[in-house]
């Protein structure tokens, strides 16, 4: 025992270094108290999910949680997204809210992260795992989108005309239900309008007024374009302006932008179908930060999208979704 | 010696059975087919894509050379036999016999092959040696036509090979029977189909009965052959070019890309219309550059994968897939398989891929039992997880071969309907054969289980090595404590004694010269000295004896000798007595007590030849023989009679002696003929390294 003692007297400073030295050497290991949240949109380089981090961070500050905001710097870029998930759940990130690129190729890396207990929140578009313990859903209600741009499309045309749908993903449940949905809608309530053709999307803004003008050109008494994409959207407000047929063919698009605002501001489009990515991002984090001390239940919420027209666009509500500046509260 | 030799010979005798007995023409014949057991395990295929179905087996693939191979390299006289269904137009399907050196290829096998041709309605029967010389094909009457099932049977017999063929059900038997002067002597045999792809059952392969021999025997060589070496088939003529089919007039709308189909509306089927190629027949897969889709068919169909088709039918998107229900599917042509898109797990992930033909990499994660029993396979590559689903039984028995861990390159069709991933996984792939599976890299060699195997090794290792020094280090204790043991006797029978005697001399001189009042007398006096100095002198003796003993050198029987000599030569004085010594026999380590005893034993005899025998020659001799040592003590002097009630001259204590280590005595004597003393006892013929080691110990211990 006095050999113990005596060892001891050592023994005690010796662990507290070594103790500090761990805690020094893994930062991030000290600061388990932070509850730590990645939010992880489909890219970074869309202002539509600038609102999702204004959001995002608004929830955070009163709850004392750091946010980690990136994503990759094109939303086709499936794969570093999936990586990026996969670093999250590797560096210990307590929370993770995703915006999946895709809803098949994230399946994986979502699930290895609920394994590991990270509290998944996924925004915008839903993946195919039905919600569970620590995964929860906070998505664009999809059906509604495609129902309201129906009933917005039969009121400009009053229920006559031909529309083209254009900046379709094949790859994309959120963009095939929009469709199916759209097509449903103006079949019960506007049958006098056809869908004359269905052309799939592209992430290039040159390709993507190609697209549009073929549309333009193969249907030249075309009434209206429904744009699935702002990429999209932005390519027919460009084919449209060079046709000078800006106003004549009527524009709604899905997906809101700073430009295509201005767009429809200026009536160069007639509408935007807003997915409220201010509100995903604000009720993910108010999810994380009410559950962060136990598990996160299987919560699944259908977010009502915004129709923006010139006569809303400039409302506080149209100005917080396409609110790019999340450094201060709008 | 004699068991030794006749086990080698019953074991080379065993292994040369076993030899003849695997190259025996007849081992394994006659062979049936386990179709109708859904087994196809002893087949090996090379390129299609075959299963079993219904008893039948089946290639759906329109590959040119699809090969399936079983049986003996060592057949040789024998007859296979099966029914034949072709699957389509263009091509022909058969049977081989004495196929060796086969590969993937068209020809790429020696041996022969017949089967039934549609392109000239005709059997064929022909030699591949990599290449393919065809003898004279006949004329099937009737036909060859898709649909219709034909019994083939080839034989072969020496040099003589025989093919005949026959529409089930209609009397229209073909033969062909030819001589092939340089033939293929033996090998396997086989179901082949060129194009056409086909369904065989009931395959029988079986000696040839001495009438069907007979037959073959008689058998000429052809005038002529036909030389195909690149491709196989008849040359085409005006003869057996048959007509194009008049194409059924039909009217269809325009074709639209397949990956537009999930485009298409949800709440009422639209007809539609896709070109593409056959990548699964059941269930039906057609893929075009776009993408695949799933079809089901109004009336099936003979279809093989690779046939291009055009899809007529009824569109239902559902997610991210589309299905053509109530379709008409028409065949627009043949062509070989579509290859395999090389794609990544991420890629497959997106569901760009569902319904097409790819090939991707991943690494064996588990396997699993699905609900029908088949096994499925769990992948991983990069972040993506997948799964790998066998389409039948044989395919499923070759994915449960496979080993965790192994890097794996795998063909199938990429599905992403929940049916097929259960929302588990982004993707599962349908393996439709098991050559479709290809192993890259092996599990390396530190999986768990290896791991585990390798530390329970260690740890039985451990404890044997523990085990074992403990055995050495009880030997060595012991070794040491019979040592010790065997001193403590020696100084009790010598030393103390010696001492007491001494004591006693000097004790009685003492109270003589004390206790005398008068005059002391000087002879008595000296005697009982010279008795106390003799008592010295021995015990002197005896010590330095037992420090003879105990010198490294006297732990072999030359040392033994030395002593015993020395000794002699001490007992013997200036008398005229010769002394002999030898060691004969191979020298090696003796144990103590054994050399002890030994040495006593020696010591008493040469004592006793000395002291009652007067010899004019004494002889002491070590003789060491593969299990002990014999001590020989023998001498020319006047001997005694030996008698076995009472040994005289401390035999008896020398008897004992030599009983406690376990040997014996032999006295060897008569009046007038001198003495001869014999001592056999046990010496291990070689000391185990252990006892070696203690030995040393306590040789070490005893310095």
């Amino acid at each position: 025992m006095k050999f113990l003692r005596s060892r001891n007297k050592g023994l005690i400073p010796t662990l507290w270094m070594v103790a500090l030295t761990g805690c020094l050497a893994g930062f991030a290991g000290c600061q388990r108290g932070a509850y730590r949240v990645a939010v992880i949109p489909r890219t970074t380089a869309l202002t539509i999910w600038e609102a999702v981090h204004a959001g995002a961070e608004f929830a955070a500050r009163p709850a004392g949680i750091q946010v980690y905001w990136n994503a990759p710097t094109s939303e086709d870029d499936i794969q570093q997204q999936a990586a990026l998930v996969d670093r999250i759940v590797d560096e210990r990130y307590d929370g993770l809210v995703l915006a999946p690129d895709q809803p098949l190729a994230l399946m994986s890396p979502v699930r290895r992260a609920i394994a590991e207990g990270v509290h998944t929140v996924v925004i915008a578009s839903p993946l195919s795992i039905p919600a569970q313990e620590n995964l929860a859903y906070i998505v664009n209600d999809d059906e509604a989108t495609g129902r309201m741009a129906a009933i917005r499309l039969g009121q400009v045309l009053n229920g006559h005309g031909s529309v083209v749908v254009v900046g379709i993903n094949p790859e994309s449940l959120s963009d095939l239900t929009i469709l199916h949905s759209f097509e449903a809608a103006l079949q019960r309530h506007f049958s006098g309008i056809l869908i004359a053709d269905r052309r799939m999307g592209t992430h290039n803004i040159t390709e993507a007024q190609q697209i549009a003008d073929e549309v333009l050109a193969t249907h030249p008494r075309l009434d209206a374009i429904f744009s699935l994409s702002a990429m999209t959207s932005n390519g027919a407000v460009a084919a449209l302006q060079a046709r000078n047929l800006t106003g004549k063919v009527k524009l709604i698009g899905f997906e809101q932008s700073v430009e295509l605002g201005n767009a429809v501001h200026s009536g160069s489009m007639d509408s935007l179908m807003a997915e409220d990515t201010y509100e995903m991002g604000h009720r993910a984090l108010s999810l994380l930060a009410q559950y962060r001390s136990g598990s996160l239940p299987p919560v699944e919420v259908r977010l009502q999208p915004v129709l923006l027209t010139r006569a809303n666009i400039d409302t506080p509500k149209g100005r917080t979704l396409i609110n790019r500046d999340w450094g201060q509260k709008p | 010696m004699k068991k030794t030799w006749f086990f080698i010979a019953v074991s080379m005798a065993a292994v040369a059975a076993a030899l003849l007995f695997w190259r025996s023409p007849w081992r394994g014949l006659p062979y049936q087919d386990s179709f109708a057991a859904g087994k196809m395990s002893e087949w090996k295929p090379y390129a299609g894509n075959w299963s079993v179905q219904n008893g039948e087996i089946r290639n759906d693939s329109n590959e040119r050379g699809a090969k399936l191979i079983t049986g003996s390299l060592f057949w040789r006289d024998y007859s296979v036999e099966a029914d034949i269904e072709l699957l389509g137009d263009g091509g022909d399907a058969g049977l081989m016999i004495r196929a060796s050196d086969t590969e993937r290829g068209v020809d790429s096998y020696d041996g022969y092959y017949a089967g039934v041709r549609t392109t000239d309605q005709a059997l064929v029967l022909g030699r591949a040696e990599h290449g393919w010389i065809e003898f004279p094909p006949v004329k099937m009457p009737g036909g060859v036509k898709p649909g219709r099932w034909y019994h083939l049977k080839l034989g072969a017999f020496g040099c003589s090979i025989s093919a005949s063929a026959q529409e089930i059900g209609a009397n229209n038997a073909q033969t062909i029977t030819a001589h092939d002067p340089n033939c293929f002597r033996s090998g396997k045999i086989g179901l082949r189909s060129m194009v056409a792809g086909g369904v065989w059952r009931n395959v029988r392969a079986e000696r040839l009965t001495s009438a069907e021999a007979a037959v073959l025997t008689s058998a000429k060589y052809p005038v002529q052959m036909a030389v195909y070496p690149t491709n196989q088939g008849t040359l085409p003529t005006s003869e057996n070019v048959p007509a194009p089919a008049a194409e059924a007039p039909h009217e269809s709308g325009p074709v639209v890309p397949i990956q537009n189909l999930r485009l298409f509306p949800v709440l009422e089927p639209t007809d539609a219309v896709v070109r593409g190629t056959v990548i699964l027949t059941d269930p039906l897969y057609v893929q075009d550059s776009s993408g695949g889709v799933e079809v089901e068919m109004q009336t099936r169909a003979l279809l093989r994968i690779g046939d291009e088709v055009e899809v007529e039918g009824d569109v239902y998107p559902h997610g991210l897939t589309a299905t053509i229900r109530n379709a008409m599917v028409r065949p627009l042509g043949g062509m070989a398989p579509k290859p395999p898109l090389s794609v990544t797990a991420d890629q497959a992930a997106t569901g760009a891929y569902h319904a097409m033909f790819i090939e991707v990499e991943g690494t064996l994660q588990n396997k699993a039992a699905t609900a029908d029993g088949l096994t499925m396979l769990e992948l991983r590559d990069g972040q993506q997880v997948f799964r790998a689903l066998p389409a039948s039984m044989a395919v499923s028995s070759s994915l449960k071969k496979l080993k965790n861990n192994s890097l794996l390159r795998l063909r199938g069709v990429c599905l992403v309907n929940a049916a097929y991933t259960q929302n588990a996984v982004p993707f599962a792939l349908l393996v439709s054969s098991s050559e479709d599976v290809k192993v890259l890299v092996g599990p390396p060699w530190w999986s768990a289980e290896h791991l585990l195997a390798l530390a329970i090794l260690m740890l039985a290792l451990g404890y044997f090595v523990h085990f074992l020094y403990s055995r050495a280090e009880q030997w060595r204790l012991r070794a040491v404590i019979d040592e010790r043991e065997r001193l403590a006797h020696e100084i009790h029978d010598t030393l103390a004694q010696s001492f007491a005697g001494i004591g006693f001399q000097l004790r009685a001189i003492r109270n003589r010269v004390s206790r005398s009042t008068a005059p002391l007398d000087n002879s008595t006096l000296l005697e009982e000295l010279n008795r106390a100095s003799e008592l010295v002198r021995h015990s002197h003796d005896e010590a330095r004896r037992s420090i003879t003993t105990l010198r490294p050198d006297a732990t072999e029987a030359g040392g033994l000798i030395a002593a015993l000599e020395q000794i002699a030569r001490q007992m013997v004085g200036r008398h005229p007595v010769r002394i002999e010594t030898s060691v004969e026999g191979e020298a090696r380590l003796i144990p103590l007590r054994v050399l002890d005893c030994l040495f006593r034993i020696g010591q008493e005899s040469i004592a006793n030849a000395v002291q009652h025998g007067h010899p004019g020659k004494l002889s002491i001799r070590a003789i060491y023989l593969p299990a002990q040592i014999t001590l020989v003590i023998e001498d020319d002097g006047s001997g005694f009679v030996p008698r076995h009630d009472s040994d005289g001259f401390g035999l008896a204590g020398m008897r004992r002696r030599a009983e406690s280590i376990g040997g014996s005595l032999k006295i060897e004597t008569a009046p007038g003929q001198g003495t001869r003393i014999v001592v056999e006892a046990p010496a291990p013929p070689e000391k185990h390294r252990l006892l070696r080691i203690a030995y040393d110990e306590e040789k070490h211990v005893s310095n």
